[in-house]
């Protein structure tokens, strides 16, 4: 960041110290105003990447709460209009308006643009609503850590219309997380008025999930210093609130759709806070301001036109961090521990293993505590043993898995538990827009989550309980994929992921498998591609003839099916069979698995999923690319929703006989 | 009327409970409610009441059993003498898969020996992997071609005494090998070779070359076309002997030898015939990159019914290539010199006479269009 | 790998080299203009094992009708060719 070019004081932090005087509330909000007519202004000579949002009118309303954080630990989480709340902020009016323009110098080299900026505590994101349950898994994070840091999400009024807004309001006053949700209430959502778009009261909202509800005009000549007290009210109660502040957008949505009326926008003008904090000071002062900003802004886009394009040194192939370097070994973490029989045992003991080692680590998820102990008692026990470490929480996927964002950005080691694998569709915007992009655009941000989940069918639980949704999300890029199976050690497997892989993780448990005795059985752990990342920590194993007829891949739950058809092959019809099962799905070890395959005559890939555009898609087509040229074929369940009569799921689900027919029809 | 008491579901999640105790006996008389007995699952141990007044007639599962949930543990029955009911055919019967009447793993080894199930006697009802190889043993002709590669141990050669390293055949070599030891066990090979002028081919070539501004001289593949269509006019080259029968084949395969790093095999480019000279000399090039950047499928290593074999690169003057396996013909082409070359063919005298293959190599001789 | 002219005509040349030795030819003396074909070094076997080597070690996949003189003839064509199809000319 360019810290030479700010006009004005700062704090230990950078943060730019703005005073609540009209002259000072004028030059800060005249220049982030400024600011904004110079994007525009390079917008029109085609100089900025994409599209931008800009918050012309509503200077002063962007900067009140923000101006008002004073602790090193608060938090701002923003949104797609951003700049007058970032500016506030961090005072890097070169590295925003760089960033921009996608030029080296910006503030997060050009990965964000406009709306996607992370610096220091500062986060925004271009989904509406999409940060909101991150703010209070930080805010949470906050409260236990004993700061007096609070979290400011800021949204606006367009955003009330989202669903994960109201888990994120309940989830913040269930868990009273010191965060403030600010509506930017400007009256219109990119087009559309809000009178055409809101049910009810805005502040009834707040109201009804028991937060402190203030509300606001951004034209009060006091608005600053209200603001200010509000965050003073916030941090002496310590639980959650709203502010609603009203406000008016002078400018588009976007660019080129204000379609209101002039006599509209003519009462917007009038309304300026703007212009009136001009009133309140001389003509003097207003052209020494305006005349430092000018020349200011000359600076900074002088500044930012001489930044090189961005570029890549090389385009990243992926966004994965390496493993960390330290011992995670479940054996030596709970040494007295009984005999481990069964795969819900492994878990439960590597759990209570990370538990007792490590503070970091904490748990959320539905009916996870005693004496029920999660839907497959995978956590039984632990809630009692670690009080406040085991959250039960709402039924919010989304919530929870967002909150498990927020700890995991600051600090904490979140596993969230999905009680059925089958409900991650609705935590797919929080990984898909979230998750896994925070570490892939900025350096510092971190997101060492992992979302367990019970998966699989053949219980006769029906359409929306029985599936094994890994086709879907080794598709999303960033995001691990860990499926392992009674051959794995599995309690291992959950420590790694936890302790030493600092990327999102999606650990998937086949609910058969709970039951399913622990042992290696005759499998080795292939040595892992120098390549592959992740491979060593969660290893692919391997049983079997090494010159077989015929290699079944297969996973998870599939797996002690399949080794029931691999001893009908050799037994009737005689065949060599190998069995190859990898824990890691994405990212898929392809060194690893090539140098085993490479030679192989026949390869069959078993998998409960669907298996159209899915895992055994992608391992065949990396075969076929390396030039494999011996047969293959898939196995899967049929793209039809799975059945809930175990006679009907079980010609649906792959049986062992399934397994047998495909080996044979590929001879 | 006996009465059953059915091992319970405890948890939505678990299909099988294990049975702890029973706290009575066959004969003993229960009466309704009375605790029988207690099973566990691994969270939780529950008491088994009897559903009514009576006599245990059988406890069918016992300590430490793990039993199906909605399984009977135990009969009671009004009197202490009544029949134990037979339940088993509320069981669901486990469905056995047919087994064919050969193994997979034999079918691929009378595929590999080109026999006929029908001439195999079976083992219990099947032909298995004994059966086939009790078979091959009985035909001594075939034995020693199976010795190479069967899978038993006891007819594979021992590691000489002097100190070595095994080391594993590519894909290629595997081939090489195998198409030495046909040509050595099934044809009555020949070689013939006629002498020709190089210009027209050459002057043919260069036309086509200078036309199209290409890197490479497209002479061999122009050759290898005329072989195509030589082949398509006289069938007799595009065939092979099976079993004391001529067998016509329906596509011409034209295989053609590549070096490719330290190994030399056969691409081949399946029925060519359908392709005319420009997109043959396409194909073909395109095959022979493949081959050496090692990206052949495997439709594209096996299959030739006819090939080529060039040697000019190495400037030898002449070589008798070795016949791929069910071929009868394959073409030598080698390094001219002041103006002459020398083209030759081994065959298979079993499908062709010297005529024959002298009437051919004089039709490679020349372009066509000559 | 980064792509420059000058690497990528190095490359090219020290594959030629390799490649002209299987017959016993020296191509040390090679020049960036040279038209390959004609200098006699390599023969067209052994322009196809370049042009596999080439596709290969670039990652791209040429056609028939793209293997003239007028695209690949000489060390600075096979070079320019190449960033073109990459687009970095």
């Amino acid at each position: 960041m360019d810290t030479t070019l700010c006009p004005f004081d700062r704090d230990p932090t950078g943060k730019p110290i703005v005073g609540s005087d009209p002259r000072s509330l004028f030059a800060f909000g005249h220049l982030v105003r400024e600011t904004e007519k110079l994007i525009l202004d390079l917008f029109g000579r085609g100089l900025v990447s994409g599209t931008t949002h800009t918050c012309l009118g509503q200077e002063i309303c962007q900067m009140a709460v923000v101006r008002a954080l004073d602790d090193p630990r608060d938090h701002v989480l923003s949104n797609h209009r951003n700049h007058g709340h970032f500016l506030t902020y961090s005072g890097d009016f070169t590295g925003l308006v760089a960033e921009i323009m996608g030029r080296e110098s910006g503030v997060c080299g050009g990965w964000g643009g406009s709306q996607h900026i992370a610096y220091r505590n500062f986060h925004s994101n271009g989904v509406q609503a999409g940060m909101t349950a991150i703010g209070v898994g930080i805010a949470r994070a906050l409260k236990a850590e004993g700061s007096r840091g609070i979290v400011a999400t800021i949204i606006g009024d367009g955003t009330l219309g989202e669903g994960l807004l109201y888990e994120s309001m309940n989830l913040a006053s269930i868990w009273q997380a010191p965060v403030l949700f600010v509506v930017e209430n400007n009256g219109i959502a990119q087009t559309t008025y809000t009178r055409h778009t809101i049910g009810g009261g805005i502040e009834d909202r707040g109201r009804a999930f028991g937060l402190a509800v203030w509300r606001l005009n951004d034209q009060h000549p006091e608005f600053a210093g209200q603001s200010a007290d509000i965050v003073g009210q916030m941090r002496a109660h310590g639980g959650p609130g709203m502010l609603v502040i009203d406000t008016g957008r002078l400018g588009p949505h976007s660019k080129g759709d204000d379609l209101r009326p002039e006599a509209e926008r003519d009462a917007l003008v009038a309304r300026d806070p703007l212009r009136k904090l001009a009133e309140r000071i001389t003509a003097a002062d207003i052209a020494a301001i305006e005349t430092a900003n000018k020349a200011f802004l000359r600076e900074v886009e002088s500044r930012a036109m001489a930044s090189p394009l961005s570029t890549f040194q090389a385009v990243p192939q992926h966004s994965f961090r390496a493993a960390i370097d330290v011992s995670a070994d479940v054996a030596a973490m709970n040494p007295t521990k009984e005999v481990v029989a069964n795969a819900r045992q492994a878990l439960n003991a590597a759990l209570h293993g990370l538990f007792e080692r490590d503070d970091a680590v904490v748990l959320l998820g539905e009916d996870l505590h005693d004496p029920y102990g999660g839907a497959f008692k995978v956590t039984a026990g632990l809630s009692e043993a670690f009080p406040g470490r085991v959250i039960s929480t709402p039924i919010s996927e989304a919530g929870i898995t967002g909150a498990g964002i927020g700890l995991a950005m600051a600090d904490r080691k979140p596993i969230v538990e999905i009680m059925f694998a089958d409900f991650l569709t609705l935590c797919m915007d929080q990984i898909y827009n979230h998750a896994v992009k925070f570490p892939g655009i900025f350096p510092k941000s971190n997101v060492p989550l992992v979302i367990r989940a019970p998966c699989g069918g053949r219980r006769g639980y029906g359409p929306t309980h029985s599936q094994s949704p890994e086709n879907i999300f080794v598709a999303v890029p960033g995001l691990t994929v860990v499926y392992g199976s009674h051959r794995h050690p599995l309690g291992q497997l959950l420590a790694n992921a936890v302790e030493r892989w600092p990327n999102p993780t999606l650990f998937l448990e086949h609910k058969l498998l709970y039951g399913e005795k622990l042992d290696p059985g005759g499998y080795e752990s292939l040595v892992a591609g120098a390549e592959d990342m992740g491979a060593d920590l969660f290893p692919t194993v391997r049983s079997g003839s090494r010159q077989p007829d015929v290699t079944l891949i297969s996973f998870g739950g599939m797996l002690p099916v399949v080794e029931g058809a691999a001893r009908k092959l050799e037994e009737e019809e005689e065949l060599l069979v190998e069995i190859v099962a990898p824990s890691l799905l994405a990212p898929l070890p392809r060194q690893s698995l090539l140098a085993l395959l490479d030679s192989r005559p026949l390869i069959l890939v078993v998998e409960e999923s669907h298996h159209q555009f899915g895992v055994s898609a992608e391992i065949l087509a990396m075969l076929a690319e390396n030039g494999f040229s011996g047969k293959v074929a898939r196995l899967g369940t049929p793209p039809a929703p799975i059945a809930s009569a175990r006679s009907l799921e079980s010609a649906q689900i792959p049986d062992e006989d399934a397994i047998i027919s495909a080996v044979l029809r590929m001879l | 009327m006996a009465t059953p008491i059915h091992a319970p579901r405890i948890n939505n999640n678990d299909d099988e409970v294990k049975v702890l105790a029973f706290e009575v006996e066959k004969g003993s008389h229960v009466r309704s409610g009375q605790i029988v007995g207690q099973i566990e699952t691994d969270k939780a141990v529950l008491d088994i009441e009897s559903p009514v007044d009576g006599y245990v007639l059988s406890l069918v599962a016992q300590p430490d059993d793990l039993v199906k949930v909605g399984s009977v543990i135990a009969w009671l029955g009004e009197q202490a003498d009544e029949p134990v009911p037979d339940d088993s055919e509320m069981a669901p019967v486990a469905t056995s898969r047919d087994l064919g009447s050969i193994t997979a793993k034999a079918r691929l080894l009378l595929k590999k020996h080109g026999l006929s199930a029908d001439a195999v006697a079976t083992i219990n009802g099947r032909i298995t992997v004994e059966a086939v190889e009790r078979h091959l043993a009985a035909d001594t002709s075939r034995l020693a071609a199976s010795n190479r590669d069967a899978p038993g141990a006891d007819t594979r050669e021992t590691p000489p005494e002097i100190p070595g390293v095994m080391l594993s055949p590519s894909r290629e070599e595997r081939g090489m090998a195998a198409t030495v030891a046909w040509h050595r066990d099934h044809p009555a090979t020949g070689y013939i070779e006629i002498e020709y002028d190089l210009a027209p081919w050459a002057k043919y070539a260069k036309k086509m070359q200078d036309d199209k501004g290409w890197m490479m001289s497209p002479l061999l593949s122009l050759m290898t076309w005329r072989l195509v269509e030589v082949a398509t006019t006289s069938p007799r080259l595009n065939s092979t002997m099976i079993n004391d029968q001529r067998y016509q084949y329906a596509p011409v395969n034209l295989g053609f030898t590549i070096q490719a790093g330290e190994t030399l095999f056969l691409a081949v480019l399946r029925d060519a015939a359908s392709l005319d000279e420009e997109a043959f000399v396409s194909a073909l090039g395109d095959l022979q990159r493949r081959a050496a950047g090692h990206k052949l499928r495997e439709t594209e290593t096996s299959g030739a019914t006819v090939s080529f074999s060039s040697m000019e690169r190495w400037k030898v003057s002449r070589h008798i290539p070795i016949l791929p396996p069910q071929t009868s013909f394959i073409v030598a082409h080698a390094a001219g010199r002041d103006g002459k070359g020398v083209l030759g063919a081994t065959y298979d005298h079993r499908v062709l006479n010297g005529a024959q293959v002298v009437a051919a190599l004089k039709l490679l001789s020349r372009p066509a269009s000559d | 790998m980064t792509l420059s002219r000058e690497s990528i005509e190095a490359a090219i040349k020290a594959k030629i080299v390799e490649i002209a030795a299987q017959t016993g030819d020296d191509a040390s003396e090679l020049e960036p203009d040279e038209i390959i074909p004609a200098t006699g070094l390599i023969d067209s076997t052994g322009l196809l094992d370049l042009l596999a080597w080439y596709e290969k070690t670039y990652e791209i996949s040429l056609a028939q009708d793209e293997l003239t003189i007028d695209n690949l003839g000489s060390l600075t064509r096979m070079a320019e060719f190449l960033l073109r199809r990459k687009g970095l000319l």
